[in-house]
């Protein structure tokens, strides 16, 4: 073997075709392979793990379907979504989330741009689903009957007795037909009759559970008498002789009563029925015996109201008849809140009753017969009892829910895709700039829309905040008066002087005595500022070309003019009369302390965020002060606020703050709830902006210096917006975490979303559907920090939020 | 030369009326001692080399004039204006001195033209086209004015750098400081970026240059200012100083870089 023998190069002609992978290691199960069944531990967790799932899901669906009460969240779907919300104002707030959810879809066409395909077919998927299901489900899914029970005698099981109203109120529509049968399938057996599955009062149930408890006891009996015989015949005995005694002694206890229906001869006795009209108290038609399960009693309502349904056994008939009713359905007492507080004169509360299955309703009181109020079929005693299947659940409570949020839903969908179209228009039609501009220019209006929308705006509040533009704009213009004049002192002094003269003082007088004024303290804020402002132009006289100067300083002239002049003119030429009542122009003000629900929960998120956003980028500038007492005073608060628990800082608001001013009372718990929000968000926002901050590598400060930009300037071109792109995820997630953490203000008795389950649970209807709500909320929540998680996460991808950093 | 003459070496001569002395300027970092008694003089249009070990204190001492740094002891007149504490002054003389830094030090969330256009905007108060007309006459001076829109995350470091310059000059400056412009640049690069240095110093800016790049140095360099642990030790024409060093420290430096 010596290295002349060998080729140099070796070649193989051979062509060789391609040939298919082995079949395990393609397709499905390839990926089976690859994902879940790699390892023993792989397998060992899948299986496990699958199996958690399907056991959870399992009892969840089947509590969800077949045993959970809907009707508590759509009954209350208006108070989950907006709390006490003035029904007057309701269209607001309408507008107000057109509005935002266009203004979503703008964003998304801005800055991602392509929205994913999964999105897309979800979103096409669950608007088929809203509109389609509904209605193919209430066209094609029959009613559950309502089963009522009629007797002369009180049905007496055990220790309960009960005995069946004869006269049950109902309300109906005008048209409707209303028929009524004896029970024929629950007749046959106690099998049958513990099946039964409808609305059902108390009686009747007890009938029902009755005939289950003691199917159970024949199943335990002859379970016993089975193994006792075994046991017997076997060779070898199965039971020690303590066990068989046992055994024994629990059979000879066991008495079997009769069956159910012959006890209460269900289904023999006859029955007449009738159905008076409440009001005139009239037969709808001829009144029916109904004696054997073929005869069919028919009635068809003459008109919208309340009817009696009247049952008659006659008085010698021993036993129960069971009657299987289409056509009525519970009912719910909804005592409106809205109109009864104020306002409407006499009683206070005005009830209204809604059929809980279609929500028609009635405003009529409930009827008296010999001046009581009878029974009616209220949703609390008139509940669906027995196993619900899934058809019964879609049509009872998913289909209904659906159908009523689609109109609402679709709206929304539409305008977010009307959004998207728009800017997508628009960047054909305009150009990209002009489309990323409005965007912008919307995205920061959007706030102060919803907010005006949500509060509403007054005239002293427009005058308010006239003054306050006003300020800003005087602290603007003493600026650009000090750059222009420079530094001779003399003129500056006097011109300070003359312009507080004219500026203030006939302010103060004028508006100040007529109420609508800032407080005289306020002015103070205003002319330290300015004072400040016009050193700070004329240190930097001379930077700026003298005609921008001048441009600028006429515009914010004439802006300050406008804010103090027009209000003032309003005034006094008595356009305004001083002392009408302004409260409804505009907008007319909402009570802040009706706000709950989902709007409450988002107004603090979005302002928890918005307010303390400058607060913390304020605090993270100055944590990072060279100015020790800025410097200090800002990480103790940091400290401070990230040291303490939100719920104390809740507390405090709530409790402490009328301590410091007793007037501080009359904030409303909402708005003490929601600067709690912002002094706690502040405190972590700073944080996350002075991490961006330090991120940032210090050539940058040092460049900008260079360049002769001035150290505010430096912060707001260059530092800040680096450090915030670099924090925009953590950002989104504190946002994200506000939105669940408001949950809190719960505890201190406002009515957000966690807050109104508190308040539904103890409604006499509802009692008892907590896990009802929690897990609608758990929903609620869930699908508002999904959709804000992957539009942050598209937002990084598209690159818009990301930092170009240089390599 | 004696050392007395070595740590007080007398004021140079220099070219042109003096754009920038520094008198006995002393700088401490806490108890260290950066720069020690530093004096020296540049002329208008004249272009300075400043080179000498890592840690001598030449980035200290460019920081020093556009007071980046703050100097503790001496005066440090640019321009005609001292630097003191007076943030009007200081502005004054940031605005007549540009800086081109190692890193380059580009702010990379503005694209190219954002960054050249940004401080004319905001410190020379110029409409936003003119800015714009300026910084594209100057991106073609420096051979890049192809790529005006994009962010600096996007170019190669020799265009950063030249993308840096240009910012620096947008300003109009009257003089230029570059603190070890081309250290960070692949080799390829140095040249490019060179180049556009050699063009400037030929049209008459006033420069201080911190260099290890001797040819660079030989070529276009006035005076060349050789440093050594926070003093100025030796000071000549390249001529000189290359051929015919005096002092042992620059004899040993030069050795070994050469
Ligand atoms: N911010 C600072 N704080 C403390 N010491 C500093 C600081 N900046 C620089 N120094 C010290 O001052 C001395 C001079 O630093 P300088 O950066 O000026 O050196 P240099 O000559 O530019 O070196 P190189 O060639 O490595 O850039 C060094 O010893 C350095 O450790
Ligand atoms: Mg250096």
């Amino acid at each position: 073997m010596s290295d002349t023998q060998r080729p140099k190069t070796i070649v193989y002609n051979d062509d060789i075709k391609p040939r298919p992978a082995p079949r395990h290691q393609v397709g499905a199960v390839a990926w089976l392979r690859a994902n879940l069944f790699r390892t023993w531990l792989d397998i060992f967790l899948t299986v496990t793990g699958i199996s958690l799932v399907v056991l959870v899901t399992i009892s969840f669906v089947t509590w969800a379907v077949s045993s959970a009460n809907w009707w508590a969240i759509s009954f209350n779907f208006r108070q989950f979504m907006l709390g006490r919300y003035e029904a007057d104002y309701e269209w607001r707030i309408v507008i107000v989330a057109i509005v935002t959810v266009f203004c979503c879809g703008m964003v998304v066409a801005t800055w991602i741009r392509k929205i994913s395909r999964l999105a897309f077919f979800t979103v096409i998927i669950s608007l088929v689903l809203l509109f389609i299901v509904p209605s193919l489900a209430i066209a094609v899914i029959p009613m559950p009957q309502t089963y009522v029970s009629a007797s002369a005698n009180p049905i007496i099981i055990g220790t309960a007795v009960e005995l069946p109203p004869s006269d049950i109120g109902f309300i109906g529509k005008g048209g409707e037909e209303i028929t009524a049968q004896k029970v024929s399938d629950a007749l046959k057996d106690d099998k049958a009759l513990s099946e039964l599955a409808g609305f059902m009062r108390s009686p009747t149930n007890l009938m029902r559970t009755a005939a289950a408890n003691r199917l159970t006891v024949i199943a335990r009996e002859a379970e016993l008498r089975d193994q006792l015989t075994r046991d017997a015949e076997s060779n070898i005995p199965i039971f020690t002789d303590n066990q068989r005694a046992q055994r024994q002694s629990e059979l000879d206890k066991i008495i079997l009563e009769p069956p159910i229906i012959e006890t209460f001869g269900l289904g023999q006795v006859p029955v007449t029925i009738e159905i008076i009209h409440s009001e005139t108290m009239e037969n709808v038609g001829e009144a029916v015996v109904l004696a054997s399960v073929e005869d069919i009693a028919r009635f068809t309502l003459p008109a919208d109201g309340w009817y009696i349904l009247r049952l008659t056994v006659a008085n010698e008939d021993v036993g129960v008849a069971m009657v299987s009713l289409g056509g009525i359905y519970p009912i719910i007492r909804s005592t409106s809140l809205a109109s009864s507080e104020e306002g409407t004169a006499t009683s206070g509360f005005a009830s209204t009753y809604i059929r809980m299955t279609d929500n028609f309703q009635v405003d009529a009181t409930a009827p008296l017969v010999n001046g009581t109020e009878i029974p009616f079929y209220n949703i609390g005693v008139n509940q669906y009892r027995g196993n619900r299947g899934f058809d019964t659940y879609l049509r009872l409570y998913l289909a209904p829910f659906l159908q009523k949020i689609s109109i609402g839903a679709g709206v929304l969908l539409l305008a977010g895709v009307a959004g998207y179209w728009f800017i997508g228009f628009l960047r054909q039609a305009a150009s990209k700039k002009t489309a990323n501009r409005l965007t912008m220019y919307a995205m920061i209006h959007l706030p102060l829309f919803i907010w005006v929308m949500a509060a509403g705006l007054t005239i002293p509040e427009i005058f308010n905040l006239t003054g306050v533009l006003s300020a800003v704009a005087f602290i603007i213009f003493m600026y650009y008066l000090g750059n222009h004049l420079g530094r001779s002192l003399l003129t500056m002094e006097v011109l300070l002087i003359v312009t507080i003269g004219i500026v203030f003082l006939p302010q103060a007088i004028f508006i100040k005595s007529y109420g609508f004024g800032l407080l005289p303290l306020l002015n103070l804020f205003i002319i330290i500022p300015a004072t400040i402002a016009l050193f700070a132009g004329s240190v930097t006289y001379g930077v700026g070309d003298v005609s921008s100067t001048r441009r600028n300083f006429i515009i914010s002239g004439a802006v300050l003019m406008f804010f103090i002049i027009v209000p003032k003119v309003l005034l006094v030429t008595q356009i305004l009369p001083l002392d009408a009542d302004y409260s409804a122009w505009f907008l007319a003000a909402s009570d802040q302390r009706r706000w709950g629900g989902l709007l409450l929960t988002m107004i603090l998120t979005i302002f928890g965020i918005i307010v303390a956003f400058p607060i913390g980028v304020g605090l993270a500038i100055g944590r990072r002060s060279k100015l020790p007492l800025i410097k200090y005073g800002c990480t103790l608060y940091i400290e401070l606020v990230r040291g303490s628990p939100f719920v104390t800082v809740l507390f405090m608001m709530q409790l402490m703050i009328p301590l410091i001013n007793p007037d501080f009372t009359q904030i409303p718990g909402t708005i003490r709830a929601l600067i709690a929000v912002i002094i706690f968000s502040a405190a972590y926002l700073a944080e996350n902006v002075r991490g961006g901050l330090q991120s940032l590598p210090p050539g940058q400060t040092e460049a900008a210096n260079a360049l002769g930009l001035a150290p505010w300037q430096t912060t707001l071109l260059i530092t800040l917006p680096q450090a915030l792109r670099a924090v925009i995820p953590a950002l989104v997630g504190q946002f994200i975490a506000l939105f669940k953490d408001t949950s809190l203000v719960a505890i201190v008795g406002l009515t957000d979303l966690t807050g109104f389950v508190n308040i539904m649970t103890v409604q006499a209807e509802f009692i008892g559907t907590r896990a009802e709500g929690l897990m609608f909320i758990t929903l609620i929540y869930f699908v508002f920090s999904y959709v804000m998680a992957y539009i942050s996460r598209l937002l990084e991808a598209s690159g818009s939020g990301s930092t170009r950093r240089v390599k | 030369m004696s050392q007395e003459d070595v740590k007080n070496p007398p004021v140079p001569h220099v070219i042109g009326k003096p754009m920038i002395t520094c008198r006995q300027v002393n700088k401490w970092f806490g108890e260290f001692h950066a720069l020690k008694d530093i004096n020296m003089e540049v002329g208008e249009r004249e272009v300075v080399v400043v080179i000498g070990p890592s840690g001598s204190g030449k980035s200290t001492l460019i920081r020093c004039i556009n007071r980046l740094e703050e100097h503790q002891e001496g005066q440090i007149i640019v321009d005609g204006i001292e630097l003191t504490n007076d943030i009007a002054k200081i502005g004054a003389i940031r605005k007549e001195t540009g800086m081109v830094f190692q890193s380059f030090n580009l702010f990379p969330h503005l694209t190219v033209m954002e960054n050249i256009t940004l401080a004319q905007r905001y410190v020379r108060r110029r409409p936003r086209h003119e800015a714009e007309k300026i910084a594209l006459q100057l991106l073609s001076r420096v051979g890049i004015p192809e790529q005006a829109n994009k962010y600096p995350g996007q170019l190669s470091g020799g265009q950063q750098q030249r993308v840096a310059i240009a910012r620096a000059l947008a300003m109009n400056p009257k003089i230029m400081l570059f603190d070890e412009p081309t250290s960070a640049l692949d080799p390829e690069m140095v040249k490019e970026v060179l180049d556009v240095m050699k063009e400037l110093a030929r049209g008459g800016m006033t420069m201080i240059v911190v260099t290890h790049e001797m040819g660079f140095a030989r070529e276009v360099a006035d005076r060349v200012i050789f440093m050594d642990s926070g003093r100025i030790v030796e000071v000549g024409t390249p001529e000189h100083f290359f051929v015919d060093p005096q002092h042992d420290r620059t004899k040993l430096f030069l050795s070994q870089i050469l």
